[in-house]
């Protein structure tokens, strides 16, 4: 085995020409493959950092109403963790943005309020200092104390005596007791919070306006379970539905249809990525990802099979000899295969390198988003050794066709002299140009998959999401991590409001609780319209609930349709409770009807009058259908913070450092949460499909230099195989002209052949992909007309050097290689 | 037919140094000639042929085919005038392995302006007048070397070519494969087509009408 190792490197290195170029394909086919692998493998596969997360589970609710699976309300987790069910604990979790005032900057940072068994249930050591005692998640603001998280820690110094310190949120003193292991960062993928924080001091930390931690009806704790020895999933579930129906019964007006769903934590990390009813997304992207990169693997290795299968006929004689003085077929079949995995191993090495190099491409292109992501795709041990195994198969499958086609050579015939000339040949379909029409065909399919992302990319880009898309401001604010109570956040709002107002580049301005097309739309409440009955089913639908200022609207550039717009009096405490509702909402809830004078209430609370009708924005996704939104009067800031928007006459860039500058002139406590012009905001909303088409793109640029290079190697080598035949053409009389019609004749025909297969392919298979084009027809005709002529264009490439080549060939010295 | 003048060919073999191949040729063949080209190994006999053949275009001197000056003719020109003019045997045949005999018989017509019944027409005289209608669907593989270099001699005279150069045509025969091939040479000779040969075989040569003898790219002398 050595010594055939060694004979390997040894060919290897003395064919430097064949190894750069089988090298090279290799290592573009692992390393796409690597680093796809490498992303999924960070979004699903990694498991979590936390000990035995085979055992961890995460519970929602269910409820019928709501699209997807939903966080649990805080007393009903209390009850769940009360109950003796099949875990050994129940943790929870929130998400909290805060202020941290340093110096005198406050700059916000993202944590969790979690329950005080959080770290010990997810069997979480600290890196330093100590996690939650039991007892500091007992009384209200009782124990201020933070758990921070490694990178956190590391990017505030990485000071090793930092337990005990203070550090001020929300303008309160907390003490920091440890600093969570370097790999942790929670239990939900693409997200790490900058700490961890007792959900007792939810008031100081999660300055929440009502009545959260004690409505059974609002759904943000997120909820893990450890399930006891023996007791399965299904079990578990089953024990849940029975509690959950208990608390139904017990809490009819708010548990009423609500049941519990759970799901392991580790299938269940990636699924917040896409949002709400979008769970399998992450999935079923990484799959068609997975997918294109093991087409262009297979690609690389036609390519290198096709080299091998080239060089073997050159090494004819000497397997021959080698036969002659007593080796074994098998014997040759194990030192050519040994020759070719070394060859796929090299390669590989080559490939993981890329990848690395890829990771951090693909870091850099990841947008600015108001919640920082947190993705490594970076290869780690098992994408190392996954890399490295399919490289070395890959090595295995490219090199068994050549080896076997040596082994099965005549001895006799392979001893004489002259080795035929026939196998450069078009006349019989050998496996070289077989897998040349397989690499067209394949990359062709991959190119049409590029052409219709980019397509619906641009589409997506054209798309009017409804609101201005120029000439927009947009910064968001949270008073209350300053200590600012709902009704001084809403006076302090207002003060900076009217100074951007007064400055001459805003030529509007407006308040409004959410950013279009963020990180959330709207939060959805259920509306009931006066008068009819309450309990039909068919009356309770959900709708959007926003609050936005005065000048809101024509800020935004969204006409108003029918009716009026608020005014200042309508935000006044005393003022009769008005709303403007968007056509979306007007339509599925009065079809027929005209809404302007109608009322409709929550499930509790006041009756609200319909006094106006705008036209509908697309809210949380770009691609979303109209979805019903409610505007109500802002009269108080909200938990989470408003969001300011600064329509300008010129660019926006200065109206943000206007605001910014207005903002802590006024109070430099407040945090800016988030700002950005709206061009740059609509960017981080079309990311995803940039990111998509721009993969795409990539993937099939590489599938097609593959594939090029495929029919490149497979014509050069035909003309070095047919220089005897073209020698004798050319002196019996073939001009120039002819000599190349051939060439081009025997490379086009086995690209139209790849063509042909890659069409018939393509138009099957992009009807699967269709969810992700925007409307952009799967079959659409330009692309599968580009696609055919770029393909076209880049055999012909392929053809043009060795054509050039052949009609160099000397006749004399053609026929004198007998 | 052919008159060559101070002929030369040479191949660098470093700075201001060169090999000689082939030096002051000076040669006439006359229409309807049979020359013979004889001499050891490296004499230059086969690069004097595929210069007159021109396939070789590295040489200096003057090179007349007819009242044509090759010398002066570009190298498309000098391909036209081949096509026009030559026919080649091989020592080796040179048949395409993926033809059939009627296919490699077909060729050198694919290659001039034949109309395809002309083409059809040609083919079908020549394998009559070698009496190889009985193999024209068998691939050169399956015959006999004789046979082979039948086809290959066929092939060199389907276009009707007023020249014949022919390299060793007998050298990969036995004797008496390599006899019937003289007798077709001489017969073709007789009925006024111009021979040049190049042969190691004294028995060959005098099937010709002229001996030239080459040493070290010399002529040395001529026996009639």
């Amino acid at each position: 085995m050595i010594a055939d190792l060694k004979f390997a490197l040894r060919m290897l290195v003395k064919n430097p020409a064949f190894s750069i170029v089988a090298f090279l394909a290799i290592a573009l086919g692992i390393g796409a493959n690597a680093t796809i692998f490498g992303i999924i493998n960070a979004l699903i596969l990694r498991p979590l950092p936390v000990g035995h997360s085979d055992r961890l589970v995460r519970i929602y609710t269910a409820d019928p109403r709501f699209v997807g699976a939903s966080a649990i309300s805080y007393p009903n987790f209390l009850d769940y963790s009360k109950q003796d069910t099949a875990f050994t604990g129940m943790a929870g979790y929130a998400f909290a943005a805060m202020g941290m005032t340093r110096g005198a900057e406050t700059r916000t940072v993202f944590g969790e309020v979690v329950t005080g068994n959080y770290f010990d249930l997810l069997e979480v050591k600290p890196a330093l200092g100590r996690t939650f005692l039991p007892e500091e998640d007992t009384t209200p603001n009782g124990h201020p104390v933070v758990v921070l998280g490694h990178k956190f820690w590391k990017s505030l110094g990485g000071d090793p005596g930092i337990i005990g310190s203070i550090i001020t949120l929300n303008g309160h003193a907390f003490t920091v007791i440890g600093v969570a292991p370097p790999k942790f960062g929670g239990v939900d993928t693409g997200f790490a919070p900058d700490m961890w924080l007792p959900m007792a001091m939810h008031e100081w930390v999660r300055p929440v306006p009502d009545d959260w931690f004690t409505n059974r009806r609002a759904l943000f704790v997120n909820t893990i379970g450890r399930l006891k020895a023996g007791v399965s999933l299904s079990q578990a579930q089953a024990q849940m539905k029975t509690v959950a129906r208990q608390l139904e019964q017990a809490y009819p007006d708010v548990n009423k249809e609500r049941s519990v769903v759970l799901k392991s934590a580790e299938s269940a990390k990636s699924q917040g990525l896409a949002g709400p009813g979008n769970e399998d997304v992450a999935a079923n992207v990484s799959l068609l990802l997975l997918a294109i990169a093991a087409s262009i693997l297979l690609i690389a290795c036609a390519n290198v099979a096709n080299l091998l299968l080239a060089r073997a006929t050159t090494r004819q004689r000497e397997m021959a000899i080698r036969l002659a003085v007593g080796a074994g077929r098998g014997r040759l079949i194990r030192q050519l295969l040994t020759e070719s995995a070394l060859l796929g191993l090299l390669g590989g090495i080559g490939g993981i390198l890329c990848a690395y190099w890829l990771g951090d491409v693909l870091l850099s292109l990841l947008p600015a988003t108001p919640v920082p992501v947190v993705l490594d795709p970076h290869p780690d041990l098992r994408v190392l050794l996954v890399s490295l195994a399919l490289a070395i198969l890959s090595g295995v499958i490219f090199g068994l066709a050549p080896a076997l086609q040596m082994a099965r050579w005549n001895l006799t015939e392979s001893l004489r002299e002259r080795v035929s000339s026939s196998s450069g040949a078009i006349g019989r379909w050998n496996l070289r140009n077989l897998l040349v029409v397989a690499q067209v065909a394949v990359s062709l399919l991959l190119l049409i998959g590029s052409g219709l992302f980019l397509k619906a990319f641009r589409r997506a880009q054209a798309i009017d999401p409804g609101f201005r898309t120029e000439n927009l401001a947009i910064v968001s604010v949270d008073p209350s991590l300053a200590g600012y109570d709902p009704d001084r956040g809403a006076q302090v709002v207002r003060r900076i409001v009217d100074e951007i107002r007064r400055k001459p580049e805003a030529v509007s301005a407006g308040l409004g609780r959410w950013v279009p097309l963020g990180t959330a739309g709207g939060i959805a409440r259920t509306i009931i319209v006066d008068g009819r009955d309450e309990n039909a089913e068919r009356n309770r639908k959900p709708a959007n609930v926003n609050q936005v200022s005065p000048g809101y609207f024509e800020t935004l550039g969204i006409p108003l349709l029918r009716g009026r717009n608020f005014t200042e009096q309508d935000a006044e405490k005393t003022a009769a409770r008005v709303a403007v509702i968007n056509d979306a909402m007007a339509q599925q809830f009065w079809p027929n009807e005209a809404p302007v004078g109608r009322r409709f209430h929550f499930i509790q609370g006041d009756s609200f009058e319909v006094i106006g009708i705008t036209r509908t924005f697309k809210s949380s996704t770009i691609g979303e259908t109209p979805t019903p939104m409610v505007y109500l009067p802002f009269t108080d800031v909200p938990d989470g913070g408003i969001t300011f928007f600064v329509h300008t006459a010129g660019t926006p860039g200065p109206a943000l450092s206007e605001t910014r500058r207005i903002i802590r002139d006024v109070d430099n406590r407040i945090p800016i949460t988030y700002e950005k012009t709206v061009r740059d905001h609509m960017a981080i909303a079309l990311w995803p499909s940039w990111m998509g088409a721009m993969l795409l793109a990539v993937l099939g640029a590489l599938a097609l230099l593959l594939a090029s290079m495929g029919v490149y190697g497979v014509m050069a080598y035909s003309v070095s195989q047919r220089t005897r035949e073209l020698g004798i053409r050319m002196a019996l009389g073939a001009q120039s002209s002819q000599v190349l019609g051939l060439i081009f004749q025997q490379g086009m025909l086995l690209a139209a052949m790849g063509i042909v297969v890659g069409l018939l392919g393509a138009f099957g298979s992009t009807r699967l992909v269709q969810t992700f084009l925007y409307g952009v027809n799967p079959g659409d005709p330009t692309i599968f007309l580009g696609v055919t002529l770029l393909l076209t264009l880049a055999a012909l490439a392929a053809c043009y050097f060795p054509a050039r080549r052949a009609l160099k060939i000397n006749p004399v010295l053609a026929l004198r290689t007998e | 037919m052919i008159k060559l003048k101070n002929l030369e060919r040479s191949y660098p073999l470093g700075k201001e140094k060169f090999f000689y191949v082939l030096r002051e040729i000076n040669l006439d063949v006359a229409e309807g000639d049979f020359v013979s080209i004889m001499g050891p190994s490296g004499a230059g006999k086969s690069t004097l042929l595929h210069i007159l053949g021109m396939h070789d275009h590295g040489w200096r001197g003057e090179y007349f085919l007819g009242e044509t000056a090759v010398h002066h003719l570009k190298p498309k020109e000098r391909a036209t005038l081949r096509n026009e003019q030559i026919g080649f045997v091989f020592q080796q045949y040179h048949l395409l392995d993926d033809l059939t005999v009627y296919e490699n018989l077909d060729i050198p017509l694919s290659y001039r302006r034949y109309s395809k019944s002309e083409r059809a027409a040609l083919v079908a005289d020549m394998l009559d007048r070698f009496q190889i209608v009985g193999k024209k669907d068998l691939y050169p593989c399956q015959l006999s070397g004789g046979q082979q270099q039948l086809v290959g001699v066929a092939r060199a005279i389907i276009a009707e070519p007023k020249l014949l150069l022919a390299d060793e045509p007998t050298g990969n025969l036995h004797s008496s494969q390599g006899e019937e091939i003289m007798e077709l040479f001489q017969k073709l000779n007789n009925e006024g087509m111009t021979i040049v040969q190049v042969t190691h075989s004294e028995k060959n040569a005098s099937y010709g009408k002229r001996i030239v003898q080459l040493r070290d790219g010399w002529i040395m002398k001529e026996n009639r």
